[in-house]
């Protein structure tokens, strides 16, 4: 699934092969369901009018998932999958930890800023799903803050609180700040935000440890 | 409701029994509020109000910034290690509880972060000040890093860890070679 391409406009389905194959037919519903709820909000996001988007029947829809939720989770964990390995590349190709922190932020802002129907998704229409979507956004944060305590250990620490405690302190941060620009559907400001974001991180107990 | 949610959580509490703790009927307790969250929100933005000024009042005595800073945050784990469940309710919950929970979240949350700008050290607000147009940022990533931190001791129950979190908490924020 390419979560990266530019836009999620589908292929439309007479430029598809008659008959499609599984993996085309999951492809497609994960898109729909990103597409029409960052536009409807999910709750007014049917089975059947993403099936629609796809170009699928609602048939179709329910020999790949099971149900709504099925869907639009898979989704959110393709997703997040994505956004891990992109900052976790960012970070591992710079040449130190300082920079690769900078890099990874610069990763996680610029892709919600070219794809803001994914940060809807993100932010904004998860808490739709209960509780399955609390689940996932705590584990989700979770994820992100062992990847920051991996990259605080690296860093020569210097006295300051926990590492374990700092990241989870910064990915807090970070969070919130992305939400409210959400929130507020300001979402293709984020990029621009990065310098500022990095420079309240190190002011404070990140720079201790970086 | 205060009782019910300390006992309970929000989730926990139902009409029926909260108005028989008041006594008083359901019909009674409809005429007061439409439904339970609209009780619970008029509880959430007195819990609000009440914290906000204890933080404030910290904040006010003398002292350095990062002493005044660090009496602030005290206040606040003081406030939920007192009331842990009112605490979570107010923390946790109430972003989930429909209609407008998280709009509610997002209000309290720029309001504490504009009362914050006033207690952060200069190195934060830097970047901010060569581009005045926007609120600055680095309230948002601070307060949104404290409450994260606090939210997870309250999930896991771990109230006994809160205070300890005070003197963390600030080194988090002030650099630990730059009190001002």
């Amino acid at each position: 699934m390419e979560w990266d391409r530019p836009n999620l406009a589908l292929v439309p389905r007479d430029q598809l092969p008659r008959e499609m194959d599984d993996q085309t037919r999951r492809e497609r519903l994960l898109a729909a369901m990103v597409e029409v709820v960052a536009e409807r909000g999910y709750a007014n996001s049917s089975v059947p009018r993403v099936a629609e988007r796809a170009g699928m029947s609602t048939r179709s829809f329910y020999r790949v998932f099971e149900n709504r939720p099925d869907c639009f989770l898979a989704a959110y964990d393709e997703i997040v999958e994505h956004l891990v390995s992109l900052i976790a590349r960012a970070y591992g190709a710079a040449g130190d930890p300082e920079t690769g922190l900078s890099r990874a932020l610069a990763a996680f802002l610029g892709y919600f800023g070219e794809r803001p129907e994914i940060a809807r998704v993100c932010f904004l229409e998860l808490p739709a799903v209960q509780p399955a979507g609390e689940v996932r956004r705590r584990r989700t944060i979770e994820r992100v803050a062992e990847m920051v305590a991996h990259h605080l250990s690296r860093s020569s620490g210097g006295p300051g609180p926990p590492q374990r405690l700092m990241a989870e302190f910064a990915v807090g941060g970070v969070y919130n700040i992305v939400y409210e620009r959400v929130w507020a559907g300001e979402i293709e400001s984020l990029p621009r935000l990065a310098g500022e974001i990095e420079q309240a991180l190190l002011a404070g107990g990140m720079r201790a440890a970086a | 409701m205060a009782e019910l949610v300390a006992q309970r959580g929000y989730g926990g509490v139902t009409i029926n029994e909260l108005a028989r703790r008041a006594r008083i009927s359901t019909k009674t307790f409809y005429g007061l509020f439409p439904s339970k969250a609209e009780c619970f929100f008029a509880l959430y933005d007195e819990v609000v109000e009440r914290v906000l000024a204890t933080l404030v009042q910290a904040w006010g005595g003398g002292g350095d910034q990062r002493g005044r800073f660090e009496r602030a945050v005290d206040a606040f784990l003081s406030f939920c290690e007192a009331e842990p469940a009112i605490a979570r309710a107010c923390l946790i919950e109430a972003p989930t509880v429909a209609p407008d929970g998280a709009a509610r979240r997002s209000e309290t949350v720029q309001r504490v972060a504009r009362l914050a700008a006033h207690a952060l050290p200069a190195a934060y607000l830097w970047e901010a000040r060569q581009r005045s147009a926007r609120p600055p940022i680095a309230p948002l990533v601070v307060v949104g890093g404290i409450i994260a931190v606090v939210e997870q001791r309250l999930r896991a129950a771990e109230f006994e860890k809160l205070p300890a979190l005070g003197p963390e908490l600030t080194a988090a924020v002030f650099l630990v070679a730059q009190d001002l």
